[in-house]
C-alpha cells in the first residue's frame, strides 16, 4: 500500500490537531501559560524528532510517529482539558520520553545482550516491583500502592515490567537451545517467571496489568509453539482464577459484579463505570466538543477512563479514528515480524505489538463494560508518566 | 516452527484484533444511539447524574409592631475539603493545610500534642477555645469555652474521612467569618479541593430581650417525627421547638421547591435542569409586640430584681381592648440563639440546672400565690353573691383570731389571722378594702364572720369566682407552655393533702394565699376583663402574617374568650377600689405617678417558703414574700393593662409598682422630656464626617437586592431623618430618611438597571461611601457612624 500524500502533511495533521484544540481550550477557560508550554514542547519534540530521524534513518516508517503525535497530542488536550494541574508534569514525562526514544532509535541495534541477560533484568524488574510493597506509594494517597517515588516524580515499575517481559519472552523464545521437542517442559522456565510476575501483580492489587501479562503471555507462546492447546488451557486458567478470585477477594468480586450489573449501586461503587457510560452515551456522532461535555463527572477521568472522556467530547467518529490509530500501530508490529528474519526480533515486535494491542482492548473494553474493568493506561493519551515512557521505548524499530 | 505458520498465525492474530476493535466501535454506536437501550440509560442516569433536589425556602422573619426586625436567616458558611481534589503532593497538601490552619485558626494536626490535665478545667478551655469553630469535635457554639473532645487538626479531619469515598466533601469548619470566606474564594485556584458551603443559620437578633416569646428552632427530635413529615420537612431541617417559632411553624415554615439538578462526582451541582416546584418563602409574623417597651420592661424589672434582692420576675402588658401583648419579661432570660446554633451539653445543663430556671416561661408557666391580687374576684364574689353590700362596714382591728374548733372558747388556741398593717384599718367597706388591701375584711367576706353577722363565700364560691375570672384554665396564648394554676377546693385538697376543708384555708385563700397559686399571665388577664368591661380575650402575638408578596394573608381578630359576668355596679365597685390603690392612701400611692394620666390597680405581697424555718422571722411569721403590681390605665377607657412580678422581691407596692408605672410612662409618652433630651442626643452638627462600613448581609427571596442601614451619632444612638442617597453608575437614583430610630430601608435595587451602587448621607460627607456590586436577592446591611474627634 503506497500513499502519495506529500510527506510533510503527516507531522502537520497532528500539528494542526492539537494546536486547533489548545486553541479551543483557551477559547473556552482563557489562555493559561500551562498550555503554551505544552503545545511549544509537543511541537519542537516531535516535528523536532520527525525531521531528525528522517535524516539519520530515511527508510523510516512514515506512519507511526505522526501516529503516536497524534494520540499524544490528543492526550495533552484531554490532560489540559480535565486535569490541568498534571499537565506540565505530563510534558516534562514526553521530554524524557523522546529522549529515551531518540537513545534507543539512534543507538547500535546489537541487542544480543538482551538476549543473554534475560534472566537477570526480568529479576531486576520483578525487585523494582516487589519493591512497591514496601516502599510503594499512591500519588492519589488512596488506593493500591502501585508507584515508586523518585525524586519529585512518581513511577510504575509494572510499566517497565511490561517492556522487560516482552524481551524476556522474546529472547527466551528465540534461544536457538530451546527444544522444541518436548514442548511441555521446555516451557517451564518461562511460565515460573511469569507466574512470579502475575502473582506480583495480583497481591499488588493491579489486575490490569496481570490481565495484561497473561494475554501478551498466551499470545507470544501461541505464536512460538503454534500449540493451540496453551490458547486453550490459558483461557480455561483464566476463568477458574476469575472464579476462584471472585469468591476469596472482595477486590475481583467487586470488578465483576461492576462489570455483569453495575446498576446495582450506580452511585456508590460502580459510580465510575456508570458514568462512563453515560458519557458515551452523551456522545453522539460527533461529540460534544472539546470542553464542552461533563467528562469531569467521572471520577479520575483522567487516567483509566480516558477514553470515556473522547468519547463524550469527540464522539463516536473520535473514537473510531483513535482505535484505527492503534490499530496501525499493531500492524506496523506486525510488519515488523512478517519482514524480520531474526527471532529476537520478530518475538519481540509480536511481544510489543500484542501488548499494545491488549493494553487498549482492555482499559477500552473495561471502559466500555465489555470487559470487566482493570485499571490500565491507554497508550499515549492517558495522564501517566511512566506509561508514556515505556510506550515510546516500545515504538523503537 | 514454520515461518509460514508463524506467519499465518500472525494474521489469525490481527483478524482477532481487528474484530475487537470492531465490537468495540459497534458498542459505542450502541451505547450512543439504540432507542430503547438508551432510553434505559437515560432512566437509569436519572438516578445518578441528575438528582432531584430541594430547594430549600427561607424561613420567615418576624417583626416587631413598628417594623423592626427581630430574626432573620442569616448566611452561613462552611469549609469543606474534597480529599480526591486534594493535590498529590505531599509538599503543596501540606501547604494548602498549613494556609488554612492560619485563616480558620484550627491546628493542622493534634496527633503529636500532648494529653492536657483534664483535672485542671479551665486550663483545658483557655487552651483549646480558639478551635471551638471546629464542627462535632466541639460544642457548636463559638462563644462556649468548653470543648467536649480533644479537637482533630484539619489534617487529622480529612484523614479521618471514609478512604474509599473521596470525592464525600469533608467539613473542616463550620460558619466561618465572612473574611475567611472571601480569602477562600479569592485563592481557590491555590487551593485545589478546599470549598465552601453555604447554609443558613437562623439568628436572633435581639436575643435573651425576646427569647422567651420567640422561642427557637431546633433539629426535629425522634419523637416530634410524626408532626413533620417527610415531603415538607427535611429531617435535617430545623423547626420551631418553642414560642412563636413553634406556635407559627406553618407559616414560619416555607415550601421547598424540587429541581432536578445535575450533578458531578462530589455530588456538587453543576446546573439546573429545570425547576419542578419553585419554593416558597416562608411567611413574616408582625409581632403585636413593641421592641422599645420591651426594652424599658426588662430594664425596669430588671432593675427591681436587683433592687430587692429578688430572684426571678415577670412583666407583662397587653391590650385590654384586645388582647394584644405590647410586652412579655420573664427574667433571667436566655439566648435563645443558643440554640438555633447548637447548643452544648454543658450550656444546657447550666441552663436547665439553674436555681432560677431561665429557660422557663414564668409569665406563663410560672405558678404563684397571687396575694392580695387575687383580692378584686373574692370583693366581687362577695357583692354578687350578697355576702356584703358595697356600704356594710366591717372592722379590721389588725388581727382577728379563728376560734379553735374543739375548744372554741379558749382564746389562747385560736389561730390568729393578721392583716398585713397590723395596726388595723378601721371600718372598712369594699372598696376601701381593696384600695388599702385590707386582709381582715377579706378574711371575713370569705370565710365567714358570724360577730358581724357575715357568712361568708366560702371555699366552692371563691372557686366560682376564680374560674370566672380566668384562673385555673388557661388564658389560650399563642405560645407553648401555659399552666393552670391551681384554684383549690375542698376535694382538692382532700386528694392532695387527706385533709378536711378548714375555716383557716378558706381564710388565707380569700388573701390568694395558702393552697392558691396563678399564672402572671392569668392575673393580667383577670384585671383586663376587669378593665374592659368584662370580656376575656385570647392573648396573642402575632398581629399579622404576610406572604413574600407582602399580602396579608392572616389578620388577627381579638378572640373572645369568655365573658365575667358580673353585674356593671359590682365591677364599677371594684373599679373604685382599685382606682382607689394609685391615689393618696391606696397602697400603690407614690409609686403609680402618671402625670395626671388616671389608671387603677392592685398591689401584691404574697407570702411564700422556699426553705422552711429559714423564711420565717422572729414571731414565727413568714417573711419572704413575692411582690406584685397588676394596673390598667387610663382608668375611664383603659387602652393598656400591665403587671409586674418579682419572686421574693418583698412588698409589690414598693418593688412590683414602679416596674408597671415605667412601662405605663413609656406607654402614654410621659418620658417625653428625657425622650427628648435623647432626641437632641440623636442629631448630630452640620458637616460631621462620617465613616462607614458594610456590617453583613442576608439573602432574602426577592428579584431585587435592598439595602438596611442604621445612621449612628457619636455616642451609637440612631439618628433620625438623615437623607441616604443612593447612586446608580454614578448618578443619582432615589434618596430615603431614616427614621425615628435611624433606621432606613431601601427595598428595590434592581441589579439589571444597574449594577455599581454607591450609597451616601445626603447632607454629611462620608469618609469612605459604600460601593455595592449588588446581586439579586442580597439584603446589604450597612452602618454609618459619626466619626469620633469631629462634633
Amino acid at each position: 500500500m503506497k500513499f502519495t500524500l506529500p510527506k510533510n502533511v503527516l507531522i502537520q495533521i497532528p500539528f494542526l490537531f492539537t494546536l486547533s484544540g489548545f486553541v479551543q481550550l483557551s477559547i473556552l477557560n482563557g489562555l493559561h501559560w500551562q498550555y503554551v508550554i505544552a503545545m511549544t514542547v509537543w511541537s519542537l519534540c516531535f516535528i523536532g524528532t520527525y525531521y531528525g530521524l528522517r535524516q539519520t534513518i530515511p527508510h523510516i516508517n512514515p506512519f507511526l510517529l505522526p501516529i503516536v503525535s497524534l494520540l499524544t497530542g490528543l492526550g495533552f488536550l484531554m490532560v489540559a482539558r480535565l486535569a490541568p494541574n498534571f499537565l506540565i508534569q505530563q510534558v516534562i514525562w514526553l521530554i524524557f520520553s523522546i529522549g529515551i526514544l531518540l537513545i534507543i532509535t539512534l543507538a547500535p541495534k546489537n541487542l544480543n545482550w538482551l538476549q543473554k541477560y534475560k534472566y537477570i533484568y526480568f529479576s531486576g524488574g520483578l525487585l523494582l516491583l516487589s519493591a512497591t510493597y514496601v516502599v510503594g506509594v499512591n500519588p492519589s494517597g488512596f488506593g493500591a500502592k502501585l508507584w515508586l517515588r523518585i525524586g519529585g516524580l512518581f513511577f510504575q515499575p509494572s510499566e517497565l515490567l511490561k517492556i522487560l517481559f516482552v524481551m524476556f519472552m522474546a529472547a527466551y523464545f528465540s534461544d536457538s537451545s530451546l527444544k522444541m521437542s518436548r514442548p511441555l517442559w521446555s516451557i517451564i522456565p518461562v511460565v515460573l517467571m511469569w507466574g512470579i510476575a502475575m502473582l506480583l501483580l495480583f497481591w499488588q492489587p493491579d489486575l490490569g496489568t496481570a490481565l495484561l501479562f497473561f494475554f501478551t503471555f498466551l499470545a507470544i507462546l501461541y505464536v512460538a509453539t503454534g500449540e493451540l492447546v496453551y490458547l486453550l488451557a490459558g483461557v480455561i486458567l483464566l476463568i477458574m482464577a476469575g472464579g476462584i478470585g471472585a469468591f476469596t477477594f472482595d477486590y475481583v468480586a467487586q470488578r465483576l459484579q461492576g462489570w455483569w450489573n453495575p446498576w446495582t449501586d450506580p452511585t456508590g461503587k460502580y459510580f465510575q463505570i456508570i458514568q462512563s457510560l453515560l458519557a458515551f452515551a452523551n456522545g453522539g456522532w460527533f461529540g460534544q466538543g472539546l470542553g464542552q461535555g461533563l467528562p469531569t463527572a467521572v471520577p479520575v477521568v483522567h487516567t483509566d477512563f480516558v477514553f470515556a472522556a473522547i468519547g463524550e467530547e469527540y464522539g463516536l467518529l473520535g473514537t473510531l479514528g483513535i482505535l484505527f490509530c492503534y490499530w496501525l500501530i499493531v500492524c506496523q508490529a506486525f510488519n515488523i515480524t512478517r519482514r524480520s528474519h531474526d527471532k529476537f526480533h520478530k518475538y519481540l515486535a509480536i511481544g510489543i505489538g500484542t501488548i499494545f494491542a491488549f493494553q487498549v482492548l482492555i482499559i477500552t473494553g473495561g471502559v466500555l463494560k465489555l470487559l470487566p474493568m482493570t485499571g490500565i493506561t491507554l497508550p499515549f493519551i492517558s495522564y501517566g508518566g511512566s506509561s508514556l515512557v515505556t510506550s515510546y521505548s516500545m515504538i523503537w524499530q | 516452527m514454520s515461518q509460514a505458520k508463524i506467519k499465518r498465525n500472525i494474521i489469525l492474530f490481527q483478524i482477532v484484533i481487528l474484530m475487537s476493535f470492531s465490537i468495540f466501535v459497534v458498542r459505542i454506536w450502541w451505547l450512543q444511539n439504540m432507542g430503547e437501550n438508551s432510553a434505559t440509560y437515560q432512566i437509569l442516569a436519572n438516578v445518578n447524574r441528575f438528582q432531584d433536589v430541594a430547594i430549600d425556602a427561607p424561613r420567615g422573619v418576624m417583626y416587631d409592631r413598628n417594623g423592626t426586625l427581630l430574626v432573620r436567616n442569616r448566611p452561613m458558611f462552611d469549609v469543606v475539603i474534597v480529599p480526591a481534589f486534594l493535590p498529590d503532593d505531599e509538599t503543596e497538601k501540606a501547604q494548602i493545610y498549613a494556609t488554612l490552619s492560619g485563616w480558620l485558626q484550627l491546628p493542622i494536626t493534634t496527633a503529636g500534642e500532648r494529653e492536657l490535665p483534664s483535672r485542671n478545667g479551665y486550663f483545658r478551655s483557655f487552651m483549646h477555645h480558639e478551635y471551638s469553630r471546629q464542627p462535632s469535635m466541639q460544642v457548636r457554639n463559638p462563644r462556649s469555652r468548653q470543648v467536649k473532645n480533644r479537637p482533630l487538626g484539619i489534617k487529622d479531619s480529612v484523614e479521618a474521612g471514609p478512604a474509599f469515598a473521596p470525592y464525600k466533601p469533608i467539613v473542616i469548619a463550620e460558619d466561618v467569618e465572612p473574611k475567611v470566606v472571601a480569602l477562600i474564594e479569592e485563592n481557590r485556584l491555590d487551593l485545589p479541593g478546599v470549598l465552601i458551603e453555604i447554609g443558613s443559620q437562623r439568628e436572633y437578633l435581639m436575643g435573651e430581650l425576646t427569647s422567651h416569646v420567640i422561642g427557637y428552632v431546633g433539629a426535629i427530635s425522634p419523637e416530634l417525627e410524626d408532626s413533620f413529615p417527610a415531603p415538607f420537612y427535611d429531617p435535617n431541617e430545623d423547626v420551631g421547638i418553642m414560642g412563636l417559632e413553634a406556635t407559627y411553624e406553618t407559616y414560619l415554615h416555607g415550601q421547598r421547591g424540587f429541581e432536578k439538578i445535575e450533578v458531578d462526582v462530589t455530588g456538587r451541582k453543576m446546573r439546573t435542569i429545570n425547576k419542578e416546584q419553585e419554593s416558597i418563602p416562608g411567611n413574616n409574623l408582625r409581632l403585636t409586640l413593641d421592641l422599645r417597651l420591651q426594652e424599658i420592661a426588662t430594664e425596669a424589672l430588671q432593675n427591681a430584681i436587683d433592687v430587692s434582692k429578688g430572684q426571678s420576675g415577670v412583666a407583662i402588658a397587653m391590650d385590654p381592648r384586645t388582647g394584644e401583648i405590647l410586652s412579655l419579661v420573664s427574667l433571667p432570660s436566655y439566648d435563645n440563639n443558643l440554640f438555633a446554633t447548637g447548643i452544648s451539653e454543658r450550656e444546657f445543663l447550666s441552663l436547665a440546672e439553674n436555681e432560677q430556671r431561665p429557660l422557663l416561661n414564668k409569665a406563663i408557666s410560672g405558678q404563684y400565690p397571687p396575694g392580695s391580687t387575687y383580692k378584686h374576684l373574692v370583693v366581687a364574689g362577695a357583692l354578687e353573691e350578697g355576702v356584703i353590700t358595697s356600704e356594710k362596714v366591717l372592722f379590721d382591728p389588725g388581727v382577728i383570731y379563728l376560734p379553735n374548733r374543739f375548744v372554741p372558747y379558749d382564746l389562747e388556741l385560736a389561730q390568729p389571722f393578721f392583716c398585713w398593717d397590723r395596726g388595723g384599718h378601721g371600718w372598712v367597706n369594699a372598696v376601701r378594702a381593696l384600695t388599702v388591701s385590707c386582709d381582715v375584711y377579706l378574711y371575713k367576706i370569705g370565710g365567714g364572720w358570724e360577730q358581724e353577722d357575715v357568712e361568708g363565700l366560702g371555699v366552692t364560691r371563691i372557686g366560682n369566682y376564680a374560674a370566672r375570672f380566668g384562673f385555673g384554665a388557661v388564658t389560650g396564648v399563642d405560645i407553648l407552655g401555659e399552666e393552670k394554676g391551681i384554684v383549690p377546693t375542698e376535694q382538692w385538697k382532700r386528694h392532695n393533702f387527706a385533709e378536711a376543708w378548714f375555716i383557716g384555708d378558706t381564710y388565707n385563700m380569700s388573701i390568694g394565699q395558702g393552697f392558691v397559686l396563678v399564672t402572671p399571665l392569668q392575673l393580667l388577664n383577670s384585671y383586663a376583663a376587669v378593665a374592659n368591661g368584662g370580656t376575656f380575650y385570647q392573648p396573642y402575638f402575632v398581629s399579622e402574617v404576610r406572604n413574600l408578596q407582602q399580602e396579608i394573608i392572616y389578620t388577627a381578630k381579638p378572640i373572645v374568650s369568655g365573658q365575667l359576668g358580673i353585674s356593671q355596679e359590682t365591677l364599677d365597685l371594684v373599679r373604685q377600689g382599685l382606682r382607689g390603690v394609685v391615689n393618696l392612701g391606696g397602697t400603690a400611692y407614690p409609686q403609680i405617678d402618671l402625670a395626671g394620666i388616671t389608671s387603677a390597680g392592685k398591689t401584691g405581697t404574697a407570702e411564700f417558703c422556699d426553705e422552711y424555718p429559714a423564711c420565717l422571722d422572729e414571731d414565727g411569721r413568714v417573711k419572704t414574700s413575692h411582690a406584685w403590681y397588676v394596673g390598667y390605665a387610663p382608668f375611664d377607657r383603659p387602652e393598656i393593662v400591665s403587671m409586674a412580678f418579682v419572686y421574693g422581691g418583698g412588698e409589690g407596692s414598693a418593688i412590683s409598682a414602679p416596674v408597671v408605672n415605667a412601662i405605663f410612662r413609656y406607654y402614654f409618652g410621659l418620658d417625653q422630656d428625657t425622650a427628648e433630651a435623647e432626641h437632641l442626643l440623636t442629631t448630630v452638627a452640620p458637616d460631621t464626617l462620617f465613616k462607614s462600613r458594610m456590617v453583613g448581609s442576608n439573602i432574602i427571596h426577592s428579584p431585587y437586592a435592598s439595602v438596611s442601614g442604621i445612621v449612628f451619632n457619636h455616642q451609637k444612638k440612631g439618628v433620625p431623618n438623615v437623607t441616604i442617597q443612593l447612586i446608580a453608575d454614578g448618578r443619582p437614583f432615589i434618596h430615603v430618611k431614616t427614621n425615628s430610630v435611624g433606621q432606613f430601608h431601601y427595598e428595590t435595587i434592581d441589579p439589571n438597571f444597574a449594577q455599581n451602587w454607591q450609597i451616601e448621607l445626603g447632607n454629611y460627607p462620608v469618609e469612605n461611601p459604600i460601593r455595592l456590586t449588588v446581586g439579586t436577592g442580597i439584603q446589604y446591611l450597612l452602618e454609618f457612624e459619626a466619626k469620633s474627634g469631629s462634633q
